[in-house]
């Protein structure tokens, strides 16, 4: 009997030690929805850099056990992410999820993991709903939305650059929200609306739009336009004289498109989601950008690679924080999760109520002329949370 | 009434069973949401089939109509009955149809360069007005949250019901336009395709039959869109882009829509899933996948199936031949 107990002890044993072995080998698989063609396949390279980097920060193991990153291509189309999205959760029973440039991936993708129980963290879209209407239990961001990006600039634009606003939008729904918000913040800041220009997508011609730019009789040109469509828009800025009439605010400034406009036609004003030199820790990402992708897009820390890294970060940090893959518990550790070796002046906070990232923005001018890397000068940072919505503006509910 | 021998040689069988069998089978089993997503481009690549393969008439604006039917289906979820996707795919089907009756009736005289710029043109009229139409459309961001519930009661929520779900659907649709290009319609279309002229001659209104093919096709092809809707509980306008309808273009000509009934079918399996392959291997892979589609459209215009059916008729024609050469020997030793 004795003899029976013992090698059933012993059985038991080995079977609860071989099984830990077996968990603590098998990888933790991360699924990367990014855009490798399309629209913004040159941001998707970067966010993926950014992850890369921060997977090997953390010596490519999560809970002792190895990270698999699944990369698949979302082609900047929600109909082929979502559908990615769901064979990786189905075939390959992969739990976490990064990626997205464009709004409409970043939604379609938070879709499908709300609906499948995964986690997603959107690293690279702006639109307002996807914390907003579109907000679920299972989605976070990492970019602020353009109710911040407006609110964290409009103050500074009226007091310093002018207060006659002419809005050139982009026209859909991007562009529409960073004039709606805009048009919210005329009275609080006491400037005034002196017209309006729709720009549809995929125009490169910008001569008649800028004309009626040119004889609106504006202090400042107000700008939600993005993408190459932006790129153009701001070059013919610059061969147009713009600059030299009024100031030009955008209402979200990459870095990579400054650095794309030919030094002398730069001039441009606009609030940036990160700034690679507001610290010895970013200059030290760009370096590690440059040497170890030397044929990316950009050579120092912009957008899409800094909240690729942090986003990645957030997430490897949620799960050592948990101590276990478990969705649910990850969800809990992501909310409220403050970050404070972000490589920021500030820490980042991930509020729990909408789950939404919050750091730090900087306000910058594109230096005309400036060659090299140092293109921007920066005029002032402003905390995210002072502009983010607040939930009477914004009620959700993340339980649904 | 056909034979044991005519049953088994019908590729509608061999369909049948893969399809039947796709969730239990080794290692692709598990991939459910494609293996939905086939038997839907099939309908969307059989429904478009009938202009194209039968018609002959290339219409680059299909994704249209398929965008149509997502969003009917994505509407009526949202602001008429959430429960039950029984109206909801009726009404993706009937506007997809209705849509194809109002505008194939502007159409159904123009033919080749026109009738594809038309095609075009009015799919780019729907997008726009998908991307842009935010209270309805929700534009850039779409229509999300949707929720499937049942089908007469049924609940189709789980993703291997509603892969059966779609799967009977498609078995109805394959059955109906087979019925349908095995019909004198179809015959009159295959006519047309040929000489329009002649079969105009020969009396058949052909403009009739092109704006009655387009209508059909026009009700599958939102069939289609509508469960491409549930399938991913959405709406995009990328649905209405003229990008989709370029897809199901070559889906059809891959598989060989111009040269055999199943053409379609074998296209779109190979045309979702190579891309699914293709893409998880090589960042630039739509740079093969453009040289592939090159290549078919040089060296085999008339797809897969057109080879097959080109060794079949060259067996056939050998086996002709060969007969007719066994009788001439016959005959000359009887006559010796």
């Amino acid at each position: 009997m004795k003899n029976k107990l013992l090698f059933f002890s012993l059985t038991l044993i080995a079977l609860v030690v071989f099984s830990l072995v077996v968990t603590a080998q098998e990888p933790v698989k991360i699924g990367i929805v990014s855009p490798k063609s399309g629209n913004y396949a040159d941001h998707g390279e970067m966010e993926r850099i950014g992850m890369y980097l921060a997977v090997e920060d953390f010596g490519g193991k999560v809970l002792g056990r190895p990270i698999e990153l699944i990369e698949v291509d979302s082609e900047t189309n929600p109909d082929i992410a979502s559908r990615r999205t769901k064979t990786l959760i189905e075939a390959q029973d992969v739990k976490f999820f990064l990626g997205a440039v464009s709004s409409s991936v970043g939604i379609a993708v938070g879709s499908v993991c709300h609906e499948l129980g995964s986690i997603y963290i959107c690293t690279n879209a702006n639109s307002d709903t996807i914390t907003g209407v579109d907000a679920n239990k299972h989605t976070f961001r990492v970019p602020p939305n353009m109710a911040i990006l407006v609110r964290g600039a409009a103050k500074y634009v009226a007091e310093n650059l002018g207060k006659k606003w002419y809005f050139v939008t982009h026209d859909y729904s991007w562009g529409w929200s960073g004039t709606e918000w805009g048009r919210k913040m005329l009275d609080k800041v006491g400037a005034v609306e002196v017209g309006e220009v729709k720009i549809p997508m995929n125009t490169r011609d910008m001569s008649s739009y800028l004309l009626q730019l040119v004889n609106s009789g504006a202090d400042v040109a107000c700008v939600t336009v993005g993408g190459f469509d932006g790129i153009a828009l701001y070059n013919q800025m610059g061969e147009f004289g713009i600059f030299d009439k009024m100031k030009v605010w955008w209402t979200l400034a990459d870095y990579p498109d400054s650095y794309a406009i030919p030094p002398e036609q730069r001039g441009r004003y606009g609030m940036m989601e990160i700034y690679w030199k507001a610290t010895p820790e970013l200059i030290e990402f760009s370096k590690r950008i440059h040497d170890k992708y030397p044929g990316a897009i950009a050579n120092v820390t912009e957008t899409n690679s800094y909240h690729g890294w942090l986003g990645m970060k957030a997430l490897l940090t949620a799960i050592e924080k948990a101590g276990t893959t478990d969705v649910d518990s990850v969800i809990k550790s992501l909310e409220g999760l403050i970050i404070c070796d972000n490589k920021q002046p500030d820490p980042t906070y991930i509020r729990p109520w909408d789950h939404q990232f919050i750091d730090t923005m900087f306000f910058g001018h594109d230096i005309p002329g400036a060659e090299g890397d140092d293109i921007t000068e920066v005029l002032f940072t402003a905390p995210c949370k002072d502009f983010a919505r607040t939930m009477t503006e914004n009620p959700i509910d993340l339980t649904k | 009434m056909k034979t044991k021998n005519n049953i088994l040689q019908d590729p509608y069988l061999y369909i049948f069973i893969i399809f039947l069998v796709y969730p239990f089978l080794p290692y692709i089993g598990k991939y459910r949401s494609v293996g939905t997503e086939l038997l839907i481009w099939s309908i969307f690549a059989l429904s478009f089939n009938l202009v194209l393969g039968y018609s002959g008439l290339p219409s680059f604006g299909h994704g249209a109509f398929f965008g149509v039917g997502t969003y009917a289906v994505a509407l009526t979820l949202l602001h008429l009955t959430s429960k039950d996707v029984t109206i909801s795919l009726i009404l993706a089907a009937f506007f997809g149809g209705l849509f194809t009756f109002f505008y194939g009736f502007i159409i159904k005289k123009k033919r080749g360069i026109y009738f594809s710029l038309l095609t075009v043109a009015f799919s780019q009229i729907l997008y726009v007005i998908g991307f842009r139409w935010d209270e309805v459309t929700g534009g850039e961001t779409g229509i999300t949250g949707l929720q499937r519930g049942g089908f007469l009661g049924i609940q189709i929520n789980n993703p291997i019901t509603y892969y059966y779900f779609v799967f009977v659907l498609f078995v109805i649709t394959l059955l109906v336009i087979r019925k349908i290009s095995n019909s004198p319609v179809g015959k009159v279309l295959l006519a047309l395709k040929q000489d329009e002229k002649r079969a105009q001659y020969l009396g058949f209104n052909t403009e009739r039959q092109v704006w009655f093919i387009f209508t059909i096709s026009g009700i599958f092809a939102g069939l289609a869109g509508g469960l491409h809707g549930l399938l991913h509980l959405s709406a995009f306008s990328d649905t209405l882009h003229w990008t989709k309808s370029g897809d199901v273009v070559m889906a059809t000509l891959l598989g060989g829509g111009l040269a055999n009934f199943y053409g379609p079918i074998v296209g779109a399996i190979i045309f979702i899933s190579a891309r699914e392959i293709l893409s998880s291997f090589w960042d630039n892979w739509l740079l093969l996948y453009g040289l592939a589609f090159v290549v078919i459209i040089l060296f085999i215009p008339t797809g897969l199936l057109g080879i097959v059916e080109r060794i079949r008729e060259k067996k056939h024609f050998e086996q002709f031949n060969n007969n007719r050469n066994n009788i001439g020997s016959k005959n000359t030793q009887e006559i010796t």
